[in-house]
């Protein structure tokens, strides 16, 4: 088994990983599997995490993932791109909440109700 | 053969340390390809199987995708997708669900005035999550109060139900079902409205 280290690969790899991970996300939601979402989720923040910890902060390299043909792709970089790109990062919300592509949608409604009254604080 | 291949992270996965075996089955699918994740989106109807797939998870799914693309498209092409799928047998079972999900969105009295009309492919959903409600020590009464109920397409409330459950980014990592267990009735209840406005029943 070749083994990967995330602190090892080129941050490009990590927004590439990073759509792959949440693209399974998605396809766990429609089939209501809960565990396996879970698991995503983890493995979502992984990355994440590994992006903030490089210096000046490569979150921002998921702002290309604004465009992405998944929409779960594109709600998940909007959320944990809103510390260091709100503007693009709620307009993104907005976007996809006004979409009507359900259950993204609804959730980046939640998402931005949730910033309005100091619930979401992005770090 | 192509590689197998193992991801570490530098915190302890919370999934275990084998997760990622599987996950893909080529490192090289990954490596490089970033040039194809910008594409513009994309809508096509989705893929329905004629035979009914064998595993529960994976007939959801299908009836998930085709409810949620009938009720973001319009004209020919969703009236051409809604008929074929009604002439497969085995979504036969699911035809209500589909169909109100296609209602168009209703005022919050409309939502509270179609409770208790057993309207096929609707449910009647409690704003302040019952489990919840008893706990704080809510009588019967107040939970099934019509104030607290709303009629909804079914699979809306599969999406509501879900999200609960879903680890969320907004509650650092929590599911808003964990991030809420210590917070009071009343919030509860705001969260429960904002959820119905956003979810556009």
């Amino acid at each position: 088994m070749k083994r990967v280290v995330l602190s090892d690969m080129p941050t490009s790899d990590l927004v590439a990983l990073f759509a792959q991970i949440v693209v399974g996300q998605d396809e766990a939601d429609l089939g209501g599997e809960l565990s396996k979402f879970k698991r995503l989720f983890a493995r979502m923040m992984d990355v994440s995490n590994e992006l903030k910890s490089r210096t000046g902060d490569q979150r921002v390299e998921l702002l290309q993932l604004f465009s992405h043909p998944n929409m779960q792709v594109r709600l998940q970089a909007a959320k944990l791109t809103m510390a260091v790109a709100p503007v693009e990062a709620r307009a993104q919300l907005e976007a996809i909440a006004a979409s009507k592509w359900f259950p993204q949608a609804g959730d980046a409604g939640m998402s931005l109700w949730n910033l309005d009254n100091g619930v979401f604080k992005p770090t | 053969m192509l590689p197998e291949i193992e991801v570490v992270a530098s915190s302890e996965p919370a999934s275990g340390s084998d997760f990622w075996s599987g996950f893909w089955s080529s490192l090289d699918s990954l490596i490089g390809s970033i040039g194809n994740i910008q594409r513009s989106p994309s809508d096509d109807p989705p893929d329905i199987p004629n035979s009914r797939p064998s595993r529960s998870s994976t007939r959801i799914g299908v009836v998930r995708a085709i409810s949620n693309w009938l009720a973001r498209n319009a004209g020919l092409l969703a009236d051409v997708c809604f008929g074929f799928q009604r002439s497969i047998e085995w979504l036969q079972d699911y035809q209500d669900v589909i169909q109100a999900n296609r209602d168009p969105p209703r005022t919050l009295k409309e939502l509270m005035d179609g409770v208790g009309k057993k309207r096929p492919g609707y449910d009647d959903h409690h704003i302040l999550e019952q489990t919840a409600a008893e706990r704080w020590g809510l009588t019967r009464s107040e939970i099934d109060d019509p104030s607290n109920l709303v009629s909804i397409p079914r699979l809306k409330h599969y999406q509501i139900t879900g999200w609960y459950a879903k680890p969320n980014r907004d509650y650092g990592g929590l599911s808003p079902r964990e991030f809420l267990s210590d917070k009071g009735p009343e919030i509860r209840r705001a969260w429960g409205y904002a959820h119905c406005a956003c979810l556009r029943f």
